[in-house]
C-alpha cells in the first residue's frame, strides 16, 4: 500500500496516475479525505469555488465515495493510538499522526502531490521513522 | 506459455486502477487537474492549509 495525500487523490480518481509512483494499492487517511471533502462542500469564493461547482454529479460522487479499486479511504480506529504517541512525539495535528501512522501500520511510502503539502511534522517524524516521503511531479 | 488467470486478473485491476474513476468525464478530470496540477494549485492548498487552521486538532 501507498499512502497519499489530497492531490494525489485527486490526480488518480481523474486518471493521472504520476509516473514515477508505483502501480499499487493507494490509502488515503481520513483527514486527508476530510479536508478535501471540507474544499468540496465549503465554498471560499474564487475561482476554486467556482471550478469546484463547475464538477459534474458523478465526479463530486467520486471524491465524496471513492472507489475502492482507485483508493480506499482508511478506517482511522486502528492508527488511532499510534497516531496519539506520534502526535506526542512530533506534534501536529490529527492529520500528521495519521499519515505516519498510516505510513508505519502499512510499512508504506508517503506520496505527496506538492512539497507545500508535506508540512515540517511529516518530514521530521518520516525521517525518524525511516518512512520514505516522495513528492510526485 | 499461456498467461496465468491471476496474472490476467492483476493485469486487468492495473489497468482500472491507471483509469481513474469512470465517473470522471474528460471535462470534470480537465478542471481537477487545474487544482492539483496547474494555475490552481495556490488556492487548493489555500483551501486545505484553511481547514487546518479552522480547527487545530485536524492541524
Amino acid at each position: 500500500m501507498i499512502i497519499i495525500d489530497e492531490y494525489i487523490a485527486v490526480r488518480v480518481v481523474s486518471g493521472d496516475w504520476p509516473v514515477e509512483m508505483p502501480v499499487d494499492e493507494l490509502g488515503l487517511p481520513t483527514m486527508g479525505h476530510w479536508r478535501l471533502l471540507q474544499a468540496l462542500h465549503r465554498p471560499r469564493g474564487g475561482q476554486l469555488t467556482r471550478i469546484l461547482a463547475s464538477l459534474s454529479d458523478p465526479a463530486r460522487s467520486a471524491l465524496r465515495w471513492p472507489h475502492p479499486e482507485v483508493m480506499q479511504v482508511l478506517d482511522p480506529r486502528p492508527l488511532l493510538d499510534d497516531a496519539a504517541r506520534l502526535a506526542a512525539r512530533f506534534g501536529g495535528g490529527l492529520r500528521n499522526a495519521e499519515i505516519l501512522a498510516a505510513g508505519m501500520g502499512n510499512q508504506a511510502e508517503l506520496w505527496f502531490g506538492s512539497p507545500a503539502n508535506v508540512g515540517p511534522a511529516i518530514a521530521d517524524g518520516a525521517v525518524q521513522l525511516g518512512l520514505h516521503v516522495h513528492v510526485a511531479h | 506459455v499461456g498467461v496465468s488467470i491471476a496474472d490476467e486478473l492483476a493485469e486487468e485491476r492495473r489497468r482500472r486502477r491507471l483509469a481513474g474513476d469512470p465517473r470522471v468525464t474528460p471535462k470534470d478530470r480537465e478542471l481537477l487537474l487545474r487544482l492539483v496540477k496547474g494555475d490552481l494549485m495556490d488556492e487548493f492548498q489555500a483551501a486545505l492549509d484553511a481547514v487546518s487552521a479552522e480547527d487545530p486538532e485536524v492541524g
